[in-house]
C-alpha cells in the first residue's frame, strides 16, 4: 500500500479513470464508429457498384461502336452498289442511244442514197428522151425530111436507151 | 523562477479536494480530453455524409487506417468489428492525453501550494498518461476485455483450460506449470501496459521541464527537438498500446488445445 501511495495510485481515481474510459468507448462505438463505419461500407458497396456500371456501359459503348462499324461498312457496301448498278445502267443507255443515233443516221443516209438514184435514173431518163430527140432532129435536118412520127421516134428512143 | 525550484513528483498533484476525494490535475485533463472527443463526436455525427468533406476526411482516414491495421492481425472481418472499438479508442484516447502535454505553456499555470516548506506552483495540466492511474486503468480495461473475448469465442471451459491443467494429464506438472505461467503473464501484462505507457510521457515530461530551466528564457531553443520528440513519443506509445491490446485479443480467440 506504500509503494502505491508513493506511485500516486489512489483507488477512487484508479475506478473514476476506469470509468471514464468505459464511458467514452462507449459513446465513440455509439456515436463515432458506427456510423462512420457503417458510411464506409455504403461508400464502399457504392463504389464497386459504380465501377461495375461503368465497366457494363463501357462494353455497351464498345458494342454500339462495333454495331456502328458494321452498319456503316454495310451501308457503303449498298451504296457502292446502286452506284455501279447506275453507272451500268447509264453505259447502257448511252450505248443504246448511240445505237439508236446509228440506225436512224443510217436510215437517212439509205433514204438519201434511194432518192439519189432516183433522181439520177429520172435525170439520166430525161437526158436520153432529149437525146432522142436532138438525134431526131439531127437526123431530120441531114436526111432533110420529116420522119414518120412515131416508128422513128420509137426506134430511136429504143436505141439511145440501149446506148 | 529557477531550476531549483523544479519538483517533478511521481505522482498527480491534487489541486483541490471533493469530500477528500483528490482532484487532480491528471483527472482534469482526462475528463477535458474526454469531453472534447464526446462533444466532438456528438457534434460531427450529424454531418457525417457519403461523399466526404473537411473534418470527416481526417477522422476517416484516421479510422479506416486503424480498421486496417486490426484488419491485418486478425484477418476476419467478425473479429475486426468485435476488437475495433476499443483498439481505436485506445489509440485515439492515448494519443490525445500524450500531445496535450506539448501544448506550449500550459504547465506553467496552475495554483501555488507549499511543499517541503517551499512555495511551488501544482500545474493544471499534467500529461494525463504521466499518471499511473489512468495508465493503469487503460491496462485493467485492455487486460479485462481480452479474458472476456477469449471467453466470448472459446467458451469457458476451453478459455479456463490454458491456465489450469491437470498434473495428471499428458505433459504432467510441465503443463500445469506453463498454465501458472500463463495466469501470471495475465497480470504482467497489466503492469508493463501501465508502465510503459507512464514511464515515456513522465519521462518526457520531465525531459521538457528540465530543458526549459536549462537555458535563459529569451535564448531557449532547447525544448524544441525535444517537443517533436516528443510529439512522435506520444504516437508511438498510442500505438504500441493499441497493437500490443490487439494482438493479445487475438491471441485470446486462438484455440491453444489444438495444437
Amino acid at each position: 500500500m506504500e509503494l502505491l501511495n508513493k506511485l500516486g495510485i489512489h483507488p477512487t481515481l484508479l475506478i473514476a479513470q476506469i470509468i471514464n474510459f468505459i464511458i467514452l468507448l462507449l459513446v465513440l462505438y455509439k456515436f463515432l464508429y458506427n456510423p462512420i463505419l457503417k458510411l464506409l461500407k455504403k461508400r464502399q458497396d457504392k463504389i464497386v457498384k459504380s465501377l461495375d456500371d461503368a465497366k457494363q456501359i463501357e462494353e455497351k459503348l464498345k458494342k454500339a461502336e462495333k454495331d456502328y462499324d458494321q452498319k456503316m461498312a454495310e451501308a457503303r457496301k449498298e451504296a457502292m452498289a446502286v452506284l455501279s448498278e447506275t453507272e451500268k445502267q447509264s453505259n447502257k443507255q448511252k450505248e443504246e442511244s448511240v445505237q439508236k443515233t446509228k440506225e436512224e443516221v443510217a436510215e437517212i443516209i439509205k433514204k438519201a442514197k434511194e432518192q439519189i438514184t432516183q433522181e439520177k435514173e429520172k435525170i439520166v431518163e430525161d437526158t436520153k428522151k432529149e437525146i432522142a430527140d436532138v438525134v431526131m432532129l439531127a437526123i431530120e435536118k441531114t436526111v432533110g425530111k420529116e420522119m414518120n412520127d412515131k416508128i422513128d421516134k420509137k426506134m430511136i428512143e429504143k436505141t439511145v436507151k440501149d446506148l | 523562477m529557477g531550476i531549483q525550484d523544479l519538483v517533478i513528483s511521481i505522482a498527480p498533484e491534487p489541486i483541490f479536494h471533493i469530500h477528500g476525494f483528490p482532484i487532480t490535475n491528471t483527472t482534469v485533463i482526462t475528463l477535458i480530453t474526454s469531453l472534447i472527443v464526446i462533444v466532438g463526436s456528438l457534434y460531427l455525427r450529424k454531418s457525417f455524409k457519403i461523399v466526404p468533406k473537411g473534418l470527416q476526411n481526417v477522422i476517416e482516414s484516421v479510422l479506416e487506417a486503424l480498421l486496417n491495421m486490426v484488419d491485418s492481425v486478425t484477418r476476419d472481418r467478425k473479429q475486426t468489428q468485435k476488437f475495433f472499438p476499443l483498439v481505436a479508442t485506445i489509440f485515439i484516447f492515448v494519443i490525445l492525453i500524450n500531445w496535450i502535454e506539448v501544448v506550449p505553456g500550459l504547465g506553467t499555470i496552475g495554483v501555488k501550494e507549499v511543499h517541503h516548506g517551499k512555495e511551488v506552483v501544482v500545474p493544471f495540466v499534467r500529461s494525463a498518461a504521466a499518471d499511473l492511474n489512468v495508465t493503469l486503468a487503460l491496462a485493467i480495461v485492455s487486460v479485462f476485455f481480452t479474458q472476456f473475448i477469449g471467453i466470448a469465442f472459446l467458451g469457458t471451459r476451453k478459455y479456463l483450460s490454458k491456465f489450469f491443467v491437470s498434473p495428471f494429464k499428458k505433459p504432467y506438472f510441465i503443463g500445469s506449470f506453463v498454465g501458472i505461467l500463463e495466469v501470471i503473464s495475465e497480470f504482467s501484462k497489466v503492469i508493463s501496459f501501465s508502465f510503459r505507457l507512464f514511464g515515456n510521457i513522465f519521462a518526457g515530461e520531465a525531459l521538457l521541464l528540465v530543458a526549459l530551466f536549462l537555458l535563459p528564457v529569451f535564448f531557449n531553443i532547447l525544448p524544441l527537438p525535444f517537443l517533436f520528440l516528443e510529439l512522435f513519443v506520444g504516437f508511438v506509445q498510442a500505438l504500441v498500446f493499441s497493437m500490443l491490446t490487439l494482438v493479445f485479443l487475438k491471441s485470446a480467440t486462438i484455440d491453444h488445445s489444438e495444437h
